[in-house]
Order: C-alpha cells, then sequence, then structure tokens
C-alpha cells in the first residue's frame, strides 16, 4: 500500500512512472476521510489537490521533473496558502484567505509538491498538546485518549497516521520536534533563519523555524532542501549556501564526538525514557560515534526566560489582530476601542489571551528591564553554554520530552504544568541552534519515546546523517500505530 | 538576586523607590532591584487587558489573575541566575539587519488585499467614528 512508502520511496515510484500522483492524492484522501475521528486536518481541498496531481503527472510524465513532483503533503495551518484558509487554529482567522503563498508554501508548490491540506493546530502556535486550537483537540495515532503534542499536532497526527506522507510544522518552543517524539516520527527544527518565516504567522519572531515532520531522515532532508535558503522578504533569513542535504545523509559519522548534556539526564528522568535513550546512543557508538559528558549549567532557565521572550514577541505580534483589515470582527461595539476589545476578546482563547498578558506587563512601563532585559541577558548565557558544549563534541544529545504522550485534559487545567513539558526543547530556540528529534523505542503502554539530537548552526547535515544512519540499523521509524496496516 | 546599573533616567532619585512588583534602592552610582513578593491583582489584569485591548469580563478576571500569578512565579526564576555585565541577546545569531536599495519592489495590490477586510469603502477600511 502507497502510505506505508516513506516520502523518499514514492518519489522513486513516481519517477518510474509504477504509480501516478492522482492515484495517490485519490489513496491518501480516502484515508484522510476515514479517519476524521483524529480531526488532524482543519481543511482539506481534493479537489485542488487532483488538479495539481495531475499538473504533476504531466511534468512525470515529461521527464526531468522537479524534485517533489507529484508528493502529497500537508502543511500547519500557519502557513499561508493562497486559496486555501489559513486559520492558524484560531477563530480569529477562522475566515481568512491569504492574499499570497509563505515562501515555504510556494518553494514546495515550485518543487512539484500536491498540497493535499491544512493540518491542525494549538491556536496561534501557543501549546504543546493541540488542545488550545479553536477547531478541537486532535487526537494522537498511537492511542486515542492522548495528545499528539503541539503545536504542530495535526501534522505529527496526519503523517503518524500516514494520512499523508510527511507534513511542514513550526517549532518556537519545542513544536516540530515535541511531536514527533509523540507520534514517533522524525522532527527537524532547523538553524533560525534557515528557512524562511515569510507568510508564516509570526507567534515570536526571534524562536519561530518552520521545518519538516517525516517518518525518515532521508525525508526531512528531501524536504528542507527545497524549503531551506535565503529570502529577501525575511528580514532575518541567514544568506548562506544550502549543503546537498542527501550527500548529507551519507557524511561518515566515524569519529563524531557526541556530547550527553547531564542535565537532559537527571536522575529524576523517566527510566523507560532514559533505557531508550540509553539504547540508542549505544547504536551509535557501534557506528563509530565517541560519547562524551557535557553541561548546559543554565538549562534550568530556559522555561522562565522563554515565558517572558516569547509571550513578549507574542504579545507585539497579535496586535494587528484588530477586526480592521482582515480577520474575525465583533459585532457589536460602540466605538473603535470596543470594536478592538470585542473583536480580541472573542477571537482569541484563553492560552492566547493569557500569554498576550503576561507579555504585554511584562514590556509596560516599570516593569522590561526586570523581565525582558532580564531574560534576554539569560538568553545570551543559554547560548553561550552551548557554544561553550559544542567546542568540546560536534553534536549534543537527551530524550526529546520528559514523558511520553500525555492524556487528552490532563494539563488542561494548570497552564503551567503544560510549559514544562517543553524542558528539553525550548532551550535549543532561545539558542537558535537546529535539532532533530528521532524515534528510539517505546514505552511499556506502547508509546513512542524521541531523541533529541542537537546540532551547530547551520549543520543540519550532520543530524540528517546521524538520524539516517542511525534509522539504516534500526526499525523504530517503521512501527506505524495499528490501523496503518 | 540580580542587579544592574542604573541607566534608566526614568527611575526616581530617591533612595528606595517602591515599584508595583520591585523595590529599586539607590545606592550612588547603581540602582539594585529585586522582585518584590507582592502578587499581580486584579487591578493589575485589568490595566494589562486594556494596554492589550482584549476586552476580559469580569467573571473571568480572577481565573485570569490566578493564571498570571502562577506564570510570573516561575518566570521569577530567572533571579536565580547572575546576569551582572552579560550583554542582552536579541537574534540567535547576533546578526544586523540588512539594508537594500530604497527602491520600489511592490506592486499595488489594494483591491486584492481589502477584498478580505471586514469593511470597506472606496479604497478605505472603515471603522467607527473616531472625531465627532
Amino acid at each position: 500500500m502507497p502510505h506505508r512508502q516513506s516520502l523518499s520511496t514514492l518519489g522513486q515510484m513516481l519517477r518510474r512512472r509504477e504509480i501516478g500522483s492522482e492515484e495517490l492524492v485519490h489513496h491518501f484522501a480516502d484515508r484522510i476521510n476515514k479517519q476524521q475521528d483524529l480531526n488532524a486536518f482543519i481543511t482539506v481541498d481534493t479537489d485542488y489537490a487532483l488538479q495539481q496531481a495531475r499538473a504533476a503527472d504531466q511534468l512525470l510524465a515529461g521527464g526531468n521533473p522537479p524534485p517533489l513532483a507529484g508528493l502529497p503533503i500537508a502543511h500547519k495551518d500557519i502557513f499561508c496558502t493562497q486559496g486555501m484558509l489559513t486559520t492558524c487554529g484560531s477563530k480569529m482567522l477562522g475566515n481568512f484567505l491569504s492574499p499570497y503563498d509563505a515562501t515555504v508554501v510556494r518553494r514546495l508548490k515550485d518543487a512539484g509538491a500536491v498540497t493535499l491540506g491544512k493540518t491542525n493546530m494549538d491556536e496561534f502556535a501557543m501549546g504543546s498538546s493541540n488542545e488550545t486550537s479553536h477547531f478541537g483537540p486532535v487526537h494522537n495515532p498511537w492511542n486515542r485518549d492522548r495528545v499528539p503534542g503541539g503545536s504542530s499536532g495535526g501534522s505529527a497526527a496526519a503523517v503518524a497516521a500516514r494520512l499523508v506522507s510527511a507534513a511542514t510544522g513550526t517549532d518556537t518552543g519545542g513544536s516540530i520536534r515535541q511531536p514527533a517524539s509523540f507520534c514517533g516520527l522524525t522532527g527537524l527544527k532547523p538553524t533560525y533563519g534557515r528557512v524562511s518565516r515569510y507568510g508564516m504567522v509570526a507567534y515570536a519572531s526571534s524562536l519561530d523555524q518552520g521545518g519538516p515532520i517525516t517518518q525518515t531522515a532521508e525525508d526531512a532532508a528531501l524536504l528542507l532542501q527545497t524549503m531551506a535558503g535565503f529570502d529577501a522578504r525575511d528580514s532575518t533569513s541567514l544568506d548562506a549556501p544550502v549543503p546537498d542535504y542527501a550527500a548529507s545523509l551519507k557524511q561518515n559519522i566515524e569519529g563524531l564526538r557526541i556530547g550527553l548534556v547531564s542535565e537532559f539526564f537527571d536522575p529524576s528522568l523517566d527510566p523507560e525514557i532514559n533505557a531508550h535513550v540509553r539504547e540508542a546512543l549505544g547504536e551509535l557508538e557501534k557506528l563509530g560515534a565517541k560519547l562524551i559528558d557535557v553541561s548546559l549549567p543554565n538549562s534550568a532557565a530556559g522555561i522562565p526566560c522563554y515565558y517572558v521572550i516569547a509571550p513578549a514577541e507574542a504579545s507585539s505580534n497579535l496586535s494587528r489582530f484588530d477586526g480592521v483589515r482582515y480577520g474575525h470582527r465583533s459585532e457589536s461595539y460602540a466605538d473603535l476601542q470596543a470594536l478592538y476589545e470585542n473583536t480580541r476578546a472573542e477571537g482569541f482563547g484563553a492560552e492566547v489571551k493569557r500569554r498576550i498578558l503576561v507579555g504585554t506587563y511584562a514590556l509596560s512601563a516599570g516593569y522590561y528591564e526586570a523581565y525582558y532585559l532580564k531574560a534576554q541577558q539569560i538568553r545570551r548565557r543559554i547560548a553561550d553554554d552551548f557554544s561553550q558544549a559544542l567546542t568540546e563534541c560536534d553534536v549534543l544529545v537527551g530524550p526529546t520530552t520528559p514523558t511520553t504522550a500525555f492524556l487528552l485534559g490532563e494539563k488542561t487545567t494548570d497552564p503551567v504544568s503544560m510549559y514544562l513539558d517543553d524542558i528539553f526543547t525550548i532551550t535549543v530556540n532561545l539558542a537558535g541552534l537546529p535539532a532533530l528529534s528521532l524515534p528510539v523505542g517505546f514505552d511499556p503502554s506502547g508509546l513512542p519515546i524521541g531523541m533529541q539530537v542537537i546540532g551547530n548552526y547551520l549543520d543540519e547535515g550532520t543530524l540528517l546523517a546521524i538520524g539516517h544512519h542511525f534509522q539504516e540499523v534500526t526499525d523504530w521509524h517503521l512501527h506505524a500505530p495499528g490501523e496503518v496496516a | 538576586m540580580a542587579s544592574r546599573e542604573a541607566d534608566d533616567a526614568s527611575l526616581p532619585q530617591s533612595d528606595c523607590y517602591v515599584g508595583p512588583t520591585h523595590v529599586y534602592y539607590n545606592l550612588g552610582p547603581r540602582v539594585f532591584w529585586f522582585f518584590s513578593p507582592v502578587p499581580i491583582s486584579k487591578d493589575d489584569v485589568e490595566r494589562v487587558a486594556h494596554l492589550a485591548r482584549i476586552g476580559i469580563d469580569s467573571t473571568e478576571i480572577d481565573a485570569y489573575t490566578a493564571d498570571l500569578d502562577r506564570i510570573l512565579d516561575l518566570v521569577e526564576q530567572m533571579n536565580e541566575i547572575s546576569t551582572q555585565g552579560i550583554e542582552p541577546l536579541a537574534h540567535p545569531q547576533d546578526m544586523q539587519l540588512r539594508l537594500r536599495e530604497d527602491t520600489v519592489t511592490e506592486s499595488d495590490q489594494r483591491t486584492l488585499f481589502q477584498s478580505i477586510a471586514p469593511q470597506t469603502d472606496q479604497g478605505h477600511y472603515l471603522v467607527p467614528k473616531v472625531i465627532e
């Protein structure tokens, strides 16, 4: 069955004309339709996908097709898509038809990929469980009582259930890696500035970064090749050459120094997660990597620091939703002030409001130095810790998450308990480094466990090589939830 | 406890200034602050909600106040780390914003952009009357 194949394999099958793109779209659309209970998608547009697929089939027949010709993918609903709703999981953008494509969307489209639909997500990417979505929570395909992770929860659930072969996501504090880990997938958060943020609805501009959620490191390399690269429309885009990631996959990892972050292997770490991550490290040792111990002494400050910087930036970014130019507008108002207040009261959910309020508080007169400036200083200390550790080793590893997927509703009553779930991923965003989450096993109740590999700036190639070599000698990435068979 | 040099001319010049969440001590050329244990109040939440232009129902105020208080408790763990003399980090790679030629690069797309606006008239966005 085609859905059991990786994106890369489907690409080869399409090129060999063993299958057509139109057939693939029918197949995946049928799967999406049968698993609507997952709530992984906000928008599915089969007719539009079929149109793109027919065009791709012609390119494939003509010879010399673009690199992703005919491959069906899905976009997190944070990426602007012309002609298809972009809701960002919010009532505020429930009716929003973007007048343009995000750079990521345009590049993937130009490379021949077929957009099947838009995936569910935490509202404005604020959440770690996909439960803050205005369009309802997403269920984890491994166990429908559990969360898929967030904020790219719909993308992860869709790929895990093989409703689509790969999807885009965004990661501000762990939103690609944590759902990838909870759903048994490979998730790559690239270096800040590697992938254009143009047309990606902004949450925290100095932390947000788009990336792929896939079944394999090979698939992540295939998508990153097209997604990465300088974009003049993003003022923080890095003007650096994009390496050949397919070649990077084959990079030798013998002698590679892997740093075990002592703070990530705290004695309180879940023993099952600890055992599986260490087993995976054993595999990498067999492949010739060397393990050394390193420390990131200021890691614990990552969460408090993030919960100043991200809400502060969010309070500024989300001020654009005013009911005047696009999106939701309240029907009840007497004056302009009430128009703003009612529009925003109705359009935003509770978690978004909490973060805007915290951010506004932190930036307001008399508080700026104690909160925002202090957080930016801690941010430098955290980034310096990584720079120091990365002089002693080539990559850093630890578990992606402190627990496997938790129950729906388990952490919704206490926002802070939800925040603590991002302890291992959040510092990477503060430093702007790339990181890859790989599936490395299952806990006794059959829930996936992820290992995070953190690399140096712009060194996505080494992360992908580690992932690829590991997936050549293990089969965790081939496991899929029961319904997939 | 963290401290930093007083470079903010807006700080009062008395020896001790009790702010809403901080107490500032003016010790010659340096001002030291620390977080006061005063929890965030309902008035603070109302003030911030007004600044953020988010209407908050009176029935929701208590819940938001409690949530914000817990979040700020978490945030205050920052004070366990000394940041004296540390340069703030605004961008992960300390990059400078690029400059470009001052030339027109975008075409006029007003009609397209206004096609998704809640209310427009003759090329203008409509809002309630601001000036009588």
